[in-house]
């Protein structure tokens, strides 16, 4: 291979290295959208998993609570027309909220309460598991002692009847 | 018709590797027009490709496992692959915490001199130094792996080692190692994305299918290499056990204990001159390893011996003069995952000629064949009873002890090393030949 085509090869790959180390976004890296969504089927789920589900699912019912709209959340990528754009849209949001944050304030403490509930059902279901845990320990060591008691019994009345 | 990426590349690749200086100018327009079409990434990986076929450079490989740091069996699984790779191939190891190519070969008698190590740190995982784990990751955060996705993206084969499905490949292969499917198909799910899916064992092929709805397609058994330079034909009467002190208990070591006072409660005279030697490591202040320290104690039982740490030549002394070999990770679990996925102590038990009673679970059914090279057991009853068959009838366990030897076979070094060599040079023939 002459060395001339080696190193326009190896020019070429740099250029394009260059050109992807700016990019951070894999989809467009490749062009292609990569996530996507997979529906879970409670059912097929071990008990270790859904555990972490209801755990995880509360946790972000809590994120959730409040559902009035945050001013945070209007943004602009523009340099310049930006900032005007950003006023003007969470000026009207003030504005809309006099009217929209009587409904939003019932719909929180409705979520708050849920969480709540949900929250105090899923501590109960601990315990009940802890608690059906232990009886599951308990005839397990009764079951032990059991067998032991059994052995003890037969060799003594192996002793009595090598006696009779 | 729309062309795929993969018949453009051999399209491109192939004009100039038959007339290298008349097509470069071809070659460079093509690249850029790739990158337009699929992605910067595309052209960059027909440029990857389009090297190695021309021979300017070795093939490279990277491979990831964000618990290389860490000792255990599915790193060591990864890094073995590198062993047997890394004459032909240009290989980089990438972690996320300091590795170094002395620990390597300290932890793992594995020597790795002529591979790269490549840290690359996860700042969501840095700010409080927790420890890494993709069950943490949620749709609700920008997925933290993708820092590991673009370097999967500057070689040409992409192994992951790690159980961790959150990692996008954007090589020209690529490959994920996996060792359990911990998680189900959730988001930032990508193990589908992967050229080829490689299982240790058909135990964890079956749980790929249940949790990932789909096939895995290469089947290589962990490699296994405990079997001593001496042979010893004297053994002493010790029933051993080799796993790690869990403090869930998950390697069920109190549930043996308990069985061997049974034993000796029931069977004085026969037992009388036989030891349990529990060996395994452990974590300072294990609860659960005080807890059988004590229940051991309290039961004033002198012939049950806990080693902690031991060191692989212990270990190897330990093997050679057990033998019976108890394993009963799986026994009462409902949680897939804490059943053994293969059980590489009971194949270095098998490789000393122990004859193992395991728990009749998991990858342990792969292992051994009831009855013939050991005992497949569901209770501690049916523990019990086979262990008393062995300890009382020499000519079974002297047969066993053959089968179990045997058997163990299938899983060496050896073995491992001719399966890789032959997937790999398979999957660069295709690679290079356009």
């Amino acid at each position: 291979m002459e060395k001339k085509i080696k190193d326009e090869i190896k020019d070429l790959k740099q250029e394009i290295y260059n050109k992807k180390k700016e990019i951070n976004d894999i989809k467009e890296l490749i062009k292609e959208d990569i996530d996507r969504d997979f529906e879970i089927n409670l059912w097929e789920l071990s008990e270790k998993e859904l555990d972490n589900e209801m755990g995880n699912r509360l946790s972000f019912l809590n994120e959730d609570i409040d559902p009035r709209p945050d001013k945070r959340s209007i943004s602009s990528h523009r340099k310049i027309l930006g900032k005007p754009i950003v006023f003007i849209k969470r000026l009207f949001m003030k504005l809309s909220n006099i009217y929209t944050n009587t409904i939003l304030e019932k719909q929180r403490k409705f979520n708050e309460e849920l969480v709540a509930f949900h929250l105090a059902s899923f501590i109960r279901f601990r315990k009940n598991e802890e608690k059906l845990k232990d009886i599951e320990k308990q005839i397990k060591e009764i079951e032990q002692n059991q067998d032991i008691m059994l052995e003890k019994i037969e060799s003594i009345l192996d002793k009595n009847k090598n006696k009779q | 018709m729309e062309i795929n990426i993969n018949d453009r590349q051999r399209e491109i690749i192939k004009k100039i590797i038959n007339n290298p200086s008349k097509e470069l100018l071809e070659f460079k327009k093509d690249i850029h027009k790739i990158a337009e079409k699929s992605g910067i990434q595309g052209a960059f990986n027909t440029i990857l490709r389009t090297e190695v076929a021309l021979k300017i450079r070795k093939p490279s490989i990277a491979i990831y496992d964000h618990t290389f740091h860490v000792i255990g069996g599915g790193q060591k699984y990864g890094l073995t692959v590198a062993n047997v790779l890394q004459k032909d191939f240009d290989i980089t190891l990438i972690s996320n915490r300091e590795i170094s190519i002395q620990n390597i070969l300290k932890w793992y008698d594995l020597d790795l001199s002529n591979c790269k190590i490549k840290i690359i740190k996860i700042p969501f995982f840095e700010k409080n130094l927790s420890h890494i784990d993709p069950g943490m990751v949620s749709k609700r955060i920008e997925n933290p792996f993708h820092t590991i996705s673009k370097e999967t993206g500057n070689y040409d084969i992409f192994i992951n080692n790690s159980m961790n499905e959150m990692v996008y490949p954007l090589s020209n292969i690529s490959m994920i190692i996996c060792h359990f499917p911990e998680r189900r198909a959730t988001s930032y799910f990508y193990a589908d994305k992967y050229s080829h899916v490689i299982f240790n064992s058909k135990y964890t092929a079956e749980w790929i299918k249940k949790k990932w709805k789909f096939q895995p397609n290469k089947h290589i058994y962990p490699p296994v290499d405990m079997e001593t330079s001496f042979d010893k034909t004297d053994k002493e009467n010790i029933i051993l056990s080799v796993a790690r002190f869990e403090i869930s208990g998950s390697k069920k070591q109190m549930e043996m204990v308990r069985a061997f006072i049974k034993l000796n409660k029931k069977y004085p005279e026969i037992l009388k001159n036989w030891k349990l030697i529990l060996a395994g490591g452990s974590q300072k202040d294990n609860q659960y390893l005080q807890k059988i320290q004590d229940f051991i104690k309290s039961n004033k039982t002198t012939n049950i011996e806990i080693i902690i740490n031991t060191s692989a030549n212990e270990l190897k002394s330990l093997y050679n003069k057990s033998k019976i070999f108890w394993h009963l990770c799986g026994l009462d679990q409902t949680d897939p995952s804490l059943i053994e996925h293969f059980g590489m102590t009971i194949v270095e038990a098998m490789q000393n000629k122990l004859v193992p009673i395991v728990f009749d679970g998991g990858g342990q059914r792969e292992i051994v064949e009831h009855d013939i090279s050991g005992f497949r057991v569901k209770s501690i009853s049916e523990l019990i009873i086979y262990s008393i068959k062995l300890i009382t009838k020499q000519d079974i366990t002297k047969d066993m002890s053959i089968n179990s030897y045997k058997r163990s076979k299938l899983f060496t070094r050896e073995t491992f090393d001719i399966k890789i060599k032959s997937f790999f040079y398979k999957i660069l023939k295709d690679y290079i030949s356009i």
